[in-house]
């Protein structure tokens, strides 16, 4: 599943993931529509934008927590202050990627953490 | 803003802004798979109006906003020709979307130059956080489409209410680039005093 608010972004994703073999399942563009489709799909994976119009990533990665969804979660975002990035993992994201990143970057980071 | 440092705080300010737009090269480089260099940087804290947008020969012009939220207060502005966005449209999308009406296709185009905005201006929020040592973030970036004529009026009713004014323009550079946008940024006071600090602790 791919939650991030630029069509653009999410048409990237989607034809790098797909071209490799995954289905996306759901894609979502703020972080209520995030939530509630994570809760219904529990995906193997949600890649998650961290700057979203109605939330950040980082008040998502806890809901999904306190709401039980086991779904690995790889941030996706521009911001890429080391800080944040630690604190995204501390907050239970697999892995972060900081924008931009060529199509390897992101199959490398999916294929390892799905592995 | 720039006039109210010394001769020491302005270094460091110097080397802020430059740091921040090599960081933002970096990642226009990777966007657009081809070196580029930055041609040229200026400045300045006094007159936020971007010169070339005097000229009504300029047509349309992309404004992209990026407001900060966190420890500092501020707006960046990414500002693009319509000749720009051409070249930016060719050099990273697919002929089926470029020359597509269609508003899915619309989308696809705002959202690409709003991505590069996103990354751009994170690229400098970044550098500015690690070396001010504060949280800032960027929001989500909002596109406007204006005409040359209404850009500087424009950016003289978003510095209202802000006390402190960066204007820093960057010229990008590449062989399949040929672009020079203004990067227009807006900072509340509290920005110069953190160079102050910093240059006063050592």
């Amino acid at each position: 599943m791919i939650v991030d608010d630029s069509i653009y972004m999410r048409s990237l994703i989607k034809t790098t993931l797909v071209g490799a073999g995954f289905d996306v399942v759901g894609e979502a563009e703020n972080g209520e529509r995030a939530i509630d489709l994570a809760i219904e799909l529990q995906p193997d994976l949600i890649t998650l934008d961290n700057i979203l119009p109605d939330m950040m990533g980082f008040e998502i990665l806890k809901v999904l927590k306190d709401e039980g969804v086991e779904s690995i979660v790889i941030m996706v975002s521009a911001v890429g202050q080391q800080t944040v990035v630690n604190k995204g993992l501390s907050l239970g994201a697999a892995e972060y990627i900081v924008k931009p990143f060529t199509e390897e970057d992101l199959l490398s980071v999916v294929n390892r953490v799905m592995g | 803003m720039i006039e109210h440092l010394n001769e020491n705080e302005l270094k460091v300010a110097t080397k802020l802004i430059f740091d921040g737009l090599s960081m933002a090269k970096s990642s226009m480089e990777q966007i657009l798979k081809s070196p580029i260099s930055i041609e040229k940087i200026e400045y300045d804290g006094n007159d936020l109006g971007v010169k070339r947008f005097f000229n009504e020969k300029e047509g349309n012009v992309h404004l992209i906003k990026t407001e900060l939220m966190g420890d500092l207060k501020g707006t960046s502005h990414l500002i693009f020709s319509e000749t720009e966005v051409s070249h930016l449209y060719k050099a990273c999308l697919p002929d089926s979307i470029i020359l597509d009406d269609s508003n899915e296709s619309k989308l696809m185009k705002m959202g690409f130059l709003s991505e590069i905005d996103n990354m751009v201006a994170a690229a400098v929020i970044t550098e500015f956080s690690n070396f001010l040592g504060i949280e800032i973030y960027g929001k989500v970036p909002s596109l406007k489409v204006l005409e040359a004529t209404e850009v500087n009026e424009y950016l003289a009713d978003e510095s209202k209410g802000y006390d402190s004014v960066v204007h820093f323009k960057a010229v990008f550079h590449g062989k399949e680039l040929d672009i020079s946008p203004d990067f227009v940024w807006v900072f509340q006071n509290k920005f110069v005093d953190k160079i102050k600090d910093l240059v006063s602790v050592g």
